[in-house]
């Protein structure tokens, strides 16, 4: 759970929760990132940091099989006083051809998300057909699996983390998308179902 | 969105042998995801335009005629059935092997014993209209042997951009801003949009009446009059422009503004002159209507923006313009709007009003109040060329309320290369920032770099958005990659996840339960039939089912939910879960921003449930808790049982215990009545077993390293005792009793557990290993008889227990 002032209208896949504050507003809602917990983090451990954060999320979206309003991601940070872009691309690298095999290439390509600048998509070559194209990577050889970049000064700021002495990187992506891809699952609603016919076979 | 190649090469050069493949990546790589593309001209291959030259009756048909076609290259013989067909008509000729929109393939074919080799098309089959009539007749300006992709003008390159990857950036909504993007990679000029500005407005007389009452919500409104409006079809080259992105056009009017939006990024809308003696942008009034321009009626509320004439609205500002005021056949002045409106305003009313539009979608990502003025003088411009007469009739009307923080941006050369890690040459660094027309000053090392108000909406304000600018030109692909240079610290042990994985690896692998994940969200209908009261539950304000709208206060519930999945294709259901519960009272973490107020308690918990019919699965249950428990701490702490008055009311009390270890409660072993098994649709006898995560781990670090104890020289004695007790009795009670009883009692073990007539109803028998042992002699029969018989005593006069002869 975390705290924000809710726009009700702007955040359409927040799940918000009924419990209003002093002044009457919302906000508390199911996290739809495990991102808040970067802030904690650096408040409580301050610079240097290097941490991994697993966790629950949440998405107030209709489940069918490719859409679950539950479901798991994880992130990394790191901060140090000489974090630079080519690091992150270095170890978002490692973490690629630790999932899935040494001869895996990433590629990386601009995107917005609010909490990194530069912000960046990274793409793995696709595990099943070794970047020569198939139905799992919709024939381009590349999957698209993390979303990363450089943390925003205002973030390390909030983290109570001077950017202009520290610069940090952070990477993030679906746990539940990368179990889908690497075993070939194809229902994301088997993950929160259950059924011992599918728990049974991991 | 859908991006022309012809219209981007209005503004920039591409250079030679960029193929469109090669346009997509670089975009994709650089700037936003390309999601596809595609050739107008493929769309028809191998239909060519032909000469009908003659047309004979079909020897075996009445309805069907033989013709002769000329494709220049070649004359063909084509049986055709259309009545229309005549000699001397220029006709589409789809020739073997193409393959028509509706999936179609021409094949070489004998129709009632006459060869065809080819046909004459109507307009349905290829997908041009609904006429199936006859064959569609061309023009003269038709050439014969030309393809008919030529004849249509069909020579451009479709690219379709993913829109959410735009959503940070306004400018990138119309082809110029695009165009600028391509020109900078491509390191190619990019015209200068004064260019399309002309002929420029020369303003009329007259005064046109306009408030702007919201000047939050609407930052800049300029309006203009034209009169000597024609309104008629647009010309061929505007109608293909619409055409390829995907708009249908509609009247002259209408696709000028709708091009100047896909060509700037700035919405327009034009009224009808005599619907707008006055312009009143404001707040709509409670309980007012209108119906726009897609026949809908809409209320409207206080806080949508709308644009009003003296008697109302007569359009949703930046979303959607009226039905009574937009241009009809018969308009001959118009008032064009150009405007700038709030988008987190426009946002609300788009939900609430359940509707996205063109405009409302460019509005909503913030744009720039300067390209308000743009937009009007292109509309005006176009104007000027499709529409002779035109002329501005009316003062040019800008009100504004804005301003943009262009910076400037002070930024260290030294700084973008440490950030990047790599050095980008200076000269190249300012020139991807010159070509996307930031301004840059060099003073000694720094760069002081000036915002373009395209880019000061929103999107760039400070110098790590400058750098991405510099990077992503650059090219994330060209960055080398290196390793963090980090001092190495062993990371901090994480007692919680040590102790997480323990439990997963006993239960899972020591007692084959499965591990699985429940919601968070649990139905109230779901704890009706527990028996649980729900009063005190935390509830979502939008839940996406009825089963799913308040927090979980316990994983029993999602447990007992999977029992039932799994009762009818397993005898044995066997599951646990590690999972928080969400309560209504102050947690541990602090709401953000140094706020004193705490999120809700958010406990971890530990849960199993065993459910089926193959034994007893309550003793099991405890089993399983008990080694748990000792598995975890190393022997250091043993699991207690307990009952208690208040089990809760799923529980059958008589099978249910609560867990103690070290004099604390860590929680509770419960098998489900068969009043709540029944109403949940409980198949077979199910119990669960749930712990606190958090008192666990308490003990779990505070627990003892294990004390060795010197191994024993003198051997041990054991004696069997078996009692007879009432059948609620804890066996744990007695065997505590009987292990405290004497220093030279050092283990008691449980070894049979019995039940049946013979004992009398309510009577059980437990039987104990009783461990003699003494560190220092050996000891005699007799010394332990001694203990053994005040032991029997003791157990009798406390318990009730009878000793049972084997």
């Amino acid at each position: 759970m975390c705290h924000h002032i809710i726009q009700l209208v702007i955040c359409r896949i927040l799940f918000i929760v009924d419990l209003k504050n002093k002044d009457g507003e919302y906000d508390l809602l199911m996290r739809t990132q495990t991102s808040p917990v970067q802030v904690r983090a650096m408040k409580k451990y301050g610079a240097p940091l290097k941490a991994i954060i697993p966790g629950r999320t949440f998405r107030c979206e209709a489940t069918d099989a490719r859409h679950e309003h539950t479901f798991y991601q994880l992130e990394g940070i790191m901060i140090d006083k000489k974090i630079n872009f080519a690091n992150l691309k270095g170890v978002c690298e490692i973490v690629g051809k630790k999932l899935y095999g040494p001869e895996t290439k990433f590629r990386m390509r601009p995107k917005f998300y609010p909490f990194v600048e530069p912000g960046s998509n990274g793409e793995y070559t696709c595990f099943l057909c070794q970047g020569k194209g198939c139905r799992v990577c919709k024939h381009t050889g590349w999957l698209e699996i993390l979303g990363c970049g450089l943390i925003h000064p205002d973030v390390l700021r909030a983290g109570g983390i001077d950017p202009e002495e520290y610069s940090g990187f952070a990477f993030g992506f679906g746990l539940t998308r990368l179990a889908m891809l690497k075993y070939g699952i194809d229902d994301i609603r088997l993950f929160m179902g259950g059924d011992q016919r599918f728990t049974q076979q991991f | 969105m859908l991006l022309s190649l012809n219209w981007l090469k209005d503004f920039i050069k591409i250079p030679k042998g960029i193929t469109p493949e090669d346009l997509a990546l670089r975009l994709t790589m650089h700037t936003v995801e390309v999601e596809g593309w595609s050739d107008q001209s493929a769309s028809f291959k191998g239909v060519v335009v032909g000469k009908v030259l003659t047309v004979d009756k079909h020897p075996n048909a009445d309805r069907l005629r033989v013709t002769t076609v000329d494709i220049k290259k070649e004359v063909l013989t084509i049986v055709c059935g259309a009545p229309n067909v005549e000699a001397g008509q220029l006709v589409p000729v789809a020739t073997i092997g193409a393959i028509l929109p509706n999936g179609l393939e021409i094949k070489e074919s004998e129709i009632r014993g006459e060869k065809s080799y080819g046909m004459i098309c109507a307009e349905d089959e290829l997908g041009l209209g609904s006429n199936h009539e006859g064959i569609m007749v061309l023009g003269k300006k038709a050439k014969i042997g030309e393809a008919f992709s030529e004849y249509l003008n069909l020579d451009d390159i479709i690219l379709e951009i993913d829109n959410k990857s735009l959503s940070n950036r306004s400018d990138l909504w119309g082809h110029y801003g695009m165009a600028r993007e391509i020109g900078t990679f491509y390191d190619t000029e990019l015209k200068d949009y004064n260019e399309f500005l002309k002929p420029e407005i020369t303003p009329g007389t007259e005064k046109l009446d306009v408030k702007v009452e919201d000047k939050k919500l609407c930052p800049r409104y300029m309006a203009l009059a034209v009169s000597g409006i024609k309104v008629e079809e647009s010309p061929t080259w505007l109608k293909d422009r619409l055409v390829a992105v995907g708009l249908r056009p509609i009247n002259n009017i209408v696709d000028i503004t709708n091009y100047v939006m896909f060509e700037t990024g700035q919405p327009l809308h034009a009224f009808s002159r005599d619907q707008v003696s006055k312009i009143i942008v404001r707040t709509a009034k409670k309980g007012e209507h209108i119906e726009t321009l897609d026949g809908k009626e809409r209320e409207l509320d206080e806080e949508m923006l709308v644009i009003a004439n003296g008697d109302g609205p007569i359009a949703v500002a930046g979303v959607m313009g009226g039905q009574n005021s937009g241009v009809t056949d018969e308009t001959t002045e118009i008032v064009i709007e150009a405007a700038n409106f709030d988008a987190v305003s426009i946002r609300k009313t788009e939900g609430k009003l359940s509707l996205r539009t063109d405009a409302s979608i460019r509005y909503e990502k913030s744009l720039d109040p300067n390209l308000v003025e743009t937009g009007l003088r292109r509309a005006y411009a176009l104007l000027k060329t499709i529409c002779k007469t035109a002329e501005a009739s009316s003062e040019i009307i800008d009100i504004s309320n804005f301003s943009v923080n262009q910076g400037p941006v002070v930024l260290g050369l030294n700084w973008i290369n440490d950030k990047i890690g790599q050095e980008i040459p200076e000269k190249q660094i300012i020139n991807i920032l010159e070509r996307l027309g930031f301004v840059v000053v060099k003073d000694g090392n720094d760069l002081s770099v000036t915002i373009p108000t395209w880019r000061a909406a929103k999107d760039v304000a400070i110098k790590e958005d400058i750098l991405e600018e510099i990077v992503r030109v650059y090219g994330y692909d060209n960055i080398v990659t290196s390793a963090p240079l980090i001092s190495l610290d062993p990371p901090e042990i994480l007692s919680e996840r040590v102790l997480e994985r323990k439990i997963q690896t006993i239960l899972s692998s020591n007692f084959g339960l499965n591990e699985t994940y429940n919601y968070s969200f649990v139905g109230e209908s779901q704890l009706k039939k527990l028996n649980l009261d729900f009063t005190n539950y935390l509830k979502l304000v939008n839940p996406i089912s009825d089963q799913l709208t308040i927090l979980r206060q316990n994983l029993i519930v999602g447990l007992l939910g999977s029992v039932k999945v799994n009762q009818f294709n397993f005898d044995e259901v066997r599951l646990f879960e590690l999972g928080r519960v969400y309560l209504d009272a102050p947690g541990n973490y602090d709401k953000a921003g140094g706020d004193k107020e705490r999120l809700p308690y958010q406990e971890k918990r530990v849960a199993f449930v065993l459910s089926g019919k193959q034994g007893d699965y309550f003793s099991e249950s405890k089993g399983i808790t008990e080694s748990l428990i000792k598995q975890i701490f190393g022997g250091a702490f043993e699991a207690e049982f307990v009952t208690v008055e208040d089990f809760p009311a799923y529980s059958d009390n008589k099978k249910s215990v609560r867990v103690r270890v070290n004099n604390r409660d860590l929680g509770l072993v419960s098998t489900i009545n068969s009043e709540v098994s029944g109403k949940f649709g409980l198949k077979n006898e199910t119990v669960t077993v749930e712990l606190n995560l958090a008192e666990l781990l308490a003990l779990y670090t505070s627990c003892p390293l294990v004390k060795y104890k010197p191994v024993p020289k003198y051997p041990m004695i054991s004696r069997d005792l078996a009692f007879v007790v009432d059948s609620g009795m804890m066996y744990n009670d007695l065997r505590r009793e009987i292990k405290s009883f004497d220093d030279l009692i050092v283990e008691v073990e449980l070894f049979d557990s019995y039940q049946g007539d013979k004992l009398g109803e309510d009577k059980k028998s437990l039987a104990f290993h009783v461990i003699y042992q003494s560190l220092e002699r050996t000891l005699r029969a007799e010394e332990i008889d001694a203990i053994q018989t005040k032991l029997i005593a003791r157990l009798e006069e406390k318990f009730g227990a009878q000793i049972r002869n084997f």
